[in-house]
């Protein structure tokens, strides 16, 4: 086994070589080499979008809105929209957002679970770092609390979203992410120097792949929910 | 090469030369006469070089680009001295325009003959509408035909010209039909159709069966080629008409109703 | 792939005007995307100007790219992940079962990937013994049914509904499950699949963008299959290509702005995830081996030459959805895995003209797909290039070669081509309808010579005739 990987790996540095070489050969035969202006200085500060705004276009990518004054109310609406809607499986829940170890134990992973680990009915609660007003899109980060499986295994994913963590476009997240202009819950989401993934998550799963007819909870949650919290 | 004398109105009048394509001139020469009424009656002086032939389009789009240089070159030299040159095809007019000098990108004395040709060639429509054309004194009823426009990708997408041929209709009274799905080829394309016969075939029906949807009973077009693509299909008696007779209103269908 | 490949176009297509099935099938794509893409268009303000950032963003890109795929590299490196090369694509398929090989891995759960299909590495997986199981539902469709896709981003887009029942009830054990209606279909292999990614060993997956300075894949997905394939199993192979690099992820989101709304008409694909690397030491999920395979195949030869441009594509297919031969025929017409106007462009560029000679000549140069393309391709242009190739090379068919170059030998001598003109006339006039194709009529010239003839006899007569009749009108 090892040996093969070796000899895969040598002839990986041949093509290595070969194809950068390809590239640097043709690359002064480019003639639309563009410089695009360096951006000039200090780039203005993050303009913060209203929380109206952002549900309107959510609404748009099919999710269900709603708001909450705290936390504590949010997690009140997951429990009222899981008896109407008969989600039936108690709620999994980021454990930050619970405020205390006390349900920590109920939020094992369902990766590698042996039984059925995504029943029908399962319900994901989880903190976006920010969202995206433009697109109506949720920036949701995998953390050592929020593994980024759960954005996908339950059939109905619930994301609360801090009213004052709204910005206008993916660039204005993106530094967000990378500066130090950081609303105070997300530093903690911040930590790590590399997050392994970073979903942007734009309305539930879905499927035209079939005679071009819209299905939702093609192999994600069929519903997906924004609390927008403050 | 001679000198491209500006217009001197008060000398004599400008002048423009009809460019009338290798098809109309073969197949359908009333469009030629139409086209010269439409011009003069804008007030220039209309002079149809002979030296004209074919714009080498043909050429041009199989790939046979020395050809089409050579082509170009004849068309270049016959069309010059004319304050204007008008092409009564979107798809000629977008060759002259756009494509003459993009051919001559290694040749700067003909890239300037080009490219001037260019900046006075217009495709009929677009050149009566900037010229301010108006049905004059011919009665302005509206035409007992529904005509459906069908909309030629090359005046879309290369003279940009298709708006000012739809709202030249509208001022010469005619009736139009509504036409869906106008943005779609009528499967024409050149060589396209005897190529792939099959396919060209069905795309031509597929733009008839809209033209029959929209209750039309005639089609108009600033394109020869799309309309005779549709003629050679159509199994329902729709009149055909070049645009400039409808508009210079000396299409048969229409006098005899 | 089709027996004949792309040079079976002409017979193929037949067929597929022909097939009923797929003509209705058709019919739904066809109003389908156009539309949506209309309204996603509309809704934004300049669409223009992020189509320019998108190219910008991509041109910069391609002028540097071997500096941006090192830094690509050395970034994904510190991140913890593996980086391959593959010049073509039997190196890209060695690489992924070495890989897998080498961490024990025998079940795969695929994302879809048209480098995947370019390499047709599910036939290579298999015939090397491993389980490979496309999640994509599309994909999961076409590889019950053995085909290869037929569209690059709606794979199945050939089949309706009833022939996907079928498919679900040979392959699956069905007992109670009904299939009536397209959410039972959807339900059906949303059941069956579950199971497959959680059992899987390996997840592959493409990417649609490589960001260069931190390393990352973007990965854009409607299903969210993509993103629980790179998740949930032990190792996940990125198979991707080189020109996907861009500088940064502003670049990545430039290019994201265009991407869904010209794709399916959407703002953003519900999900689009940017994976960095394996698992690290705090995460509770992840794959722990995260490697991306950097697959060449002819796109470096494109580079600095006039067909340069199409490495712009970012495969959202808007121009198949628009394109008037594509929506009449489908893809498997055009006999390889990229079909439409971005397949006639880049099959002969990357399988070699001989083995696409009909494709570059398979287009009205309606140029719509140019019209809605992102990226600013010019693809009616790049086909007539090909053309050219095609000729120079005396690779076109030896009667049109002849016969468009005496038509040009003719137009360069106004009298031999008005002798010509007057003659075609006449054959026209007389040619029998049996001489025509079979659904055509014949068109017969009108008038008694050619514009021109007319034209010179009313100048030679013209002062004459001005005398008699006054002002010339018309006819």
């Amino acid at each position: 086994m090892q040996r093969k990987m070796d000899h895969s790996k040598v002839s990986d540095s041949h093509a290595r070589y070969q194809i950068l070489a390809k590239l640097r050969a043709r690359a002064g035969a480019t003639s639309n080499a563009p410089t695009r202006k360096p951006e000039s200085g200090q780039s203005p500060p993050i303009q913060f979008q209203s929380a109206d705004e952002f549900a309107a276009t959510a609404s748009r990518n099919g999710a269900l809105v709603a708001f909450a004054a705290s936390e504590q109310d949010a997690l009140q609406t997951v429990k009222t929209l899981s008896e109407e809607n008969d989600w039936r499986q108690p709620p999994t829940i980021a454990p930050e957002l619970l405020g205390s170890d006390a349900n920590r134990h109920a939020n094992r992973l369902w990766r590698r679970a042996s039984a059925n680990p995504t029943p029908a009915g399962s319900v994901a609660v989880t903190r976006a770092f920010c969202g995206i007003r433009d697109t109506g899109t949720l920036l949701c980060l995998a953390t050592a609390e929020q593994p980024g499986s759960w954005n996908f295994l339950a059939e109905h994913h619930v994301v609360l979203l801090d009213k004052g963590c709204i910005v206008m476009g993916k660039a204005d997240a993106w530094r967000l992410l990378t500066q130090k202009q950081l609303p105070q819950k997300q530093l903690a989401q911040k930590q790590p120097a590399r997050h392994r993934a970073i979903h942007l998550i734009s309305g539930p799963s879905r499927t035209a792949d079939i005679e071009q007819t819209i299905q939702l909870g093609a192999h994600g949650p069929r519903t997906l929910t924004v609390i927008l919290l403050g | 090469m001679k000198n491209n004398h500006m217009p001197d109105q008060a000398k004599r009048p400008p002048t423009a030369a009809l460019y009338i394509t290798c098809l109309a001139n073969s197949l359908r020469p009333e469009i030629g006469h139409a086209c010269v009424q439409l011009v003069e009656s804008l007030g220039f002086k209309v002079d149809v070089p002979l030296d004209q032939t074919c714009c080498g389009q043909p050429g041009y789009n199989a790939g046979h680009r020395d050809q089409a240089i050579a082509v170009a070159k004849t068309q270049i030299t016959a069309l010059q001295g004319y304050d204007w040159v008008v092409v009564p095809s979107g798809s000629c007019a977008g060759m002259i325009i756009n494509h003459y000098p993009r051919l001559f990108d290694q040749d700067t004395d003909w890239l300037e003959r080009a490219t001037r040709l260019a900046a006075r060639t217009r495709e009929l429509c677009q050149f009566l509408e900037e010229q301010g054309w108006h049905p004059g004194t011919r009665p302005q009823h509206r035409t007992q035909h529904a005509w459906a426009y069908h909309t030629s990708c090359s005046c879309r997408r290369e003279t940009h010209s298709h708006e000012q041929g739809h709202r030249l209709l509208l001022k010469a009274g005619i009736r139009l039909a509504h036409l869906h799905d106008q943005e779609v080829c009528c499967g024409f394309g050149g060589t396209f159709a005897a190529k792939f016969d099959p396919l060209s075939s069905r795309m031509g029906q597929k733009k008839l069966a809209a033209i029959e949807q929209c209750s039309a009973t005639g089609v108009t077009s600033a394109d020869l080629g799309c309309l005779l693509q549709l003629q050679s299909l159509d199994r329902s008696g729709l009149s055909f008409c070049h645009i400039a007779e409808l508009l210079a209103g000396t299409n048969a269908t229409e006098r005899q109703s | 792939m089709n027996k004949h490949g792309a040079n079976g176009f002409a017979a193929q297509s037949q067929q597929a005007l022909d097939d009923t099935a797929l003509q209705s099938a058709l019919g739904h794509a066809q109003s389908g995307f156009v539309k949506k893409r209309a309204q996603a268009i509309a809704m934004v303000d300049e669409f223009e100007q992020l189509k320019a950032n998108a190219q910008a963003a991509k041109r910069q890109a391609l002028a540097n790219l071997a500096p941006l795929l090192e830094q690509f590299e050395q970034n994904l490196i510190r991140n913890g992940g593996e980086v391959h090369w593959a010049q073509t694509p039997q190196e890209l398929n060695a690489t992924v079962m070495a890989i897998a090989r080498n961490a024990n891995g025998r079940r795969i759960i695929k994302g879809k990937s048209m480098i995947g299909e370019e390499c047709e590495l599910n036939a290579a997986l298999e015939s090397a013994g491993f389980d490979v199981v496309e999640s994509d539902l599309g994909e999961y469709i076409i590889q019950l049914a053995k085909e290869p896709p037929s569209h690059i981003i709606a794979p199945a887009i050939h089949k309706t509904r009833q022939q996907v029942a079928e498919l679900f009830r040979q392959y699956h054990a069905l007992g109670e499950r009904g299939l009536d209606a397209i959410s039972d279909l959807v339900g059906e292999a949303r059941t069956v699949l579950r199971e497959a990614f959680l059992t899987a060993d390996i997840g592959i997956t493409g990417a649609n963008v490589l960001v260069a300075e931190n390393g990352s894949i973007a990965l854009v997905t409607n299903e969210g299959n993509g993103d629980l394939s790179a998740t949930l199993p032990r190792v996940h192979i990125v198979v991707t290509s080189i020109e996907k690099v861009v500088a940064s992820m502003e670049d990545a989101s430039l290019i994201l702005e265009v991407l869904a709304r010209s794709a399916t008409g959407q703002h953003m694909s519900a999900y689009t995830s940017f994976y960095s690397g394996p698992r690290q030491a705090q995460d509770p999920d992840g794959p722990d081996q995260f490697h991306v395979i950097l697959l060449d195949n002819g796109r470096s030869e494109m580079l600095g030459t006039p067909f340069e441009p199409m490495l712009n594509c970012i495969k959202c297919g808007a121009c198949l959805n628009h394109c008037p031969v594509y929506t009449n025929v489908g893809g498997h017409a055009y006999g390889w895995v990229y079909p439409g106007p971005m397949g006639s462009v880049l099959t002969p560029l990357l399988q070699g003209l001989d083995a696409a000679l009909p494709l570059p000549n398979a287009s009205t140069f309606c140029g719509r797909c140019e019209e809605v393309c992102p990226m600013g391709i010019p693809l009616p242009d790049l086909l007539r290039q090909l053309r050219a190739q095609q000729h120079e090379q005396k690779r076109e068919p030896r009667r049109w070669r002849w016969g468009l170059t005496l038509y040009s030998r003719l137009s360069r001598h106004p009298r031999l081509f008005s002798w010509n003109l007057r003659l075609s006339r006449a054959m026209l006039r007389w040619l029998p309808q049996r001489a025509w194709p079979n659904q055509r009529t014949p068109i017969r010239p009108s008038g008694d010579t050619t514009f021109l003839e007319q034209w010179r006899t009313r100048a030679q007569n013209g002062l004459k005739n001005a005398a008699q009749n006054g002002p010339q009108q018309g006819k």
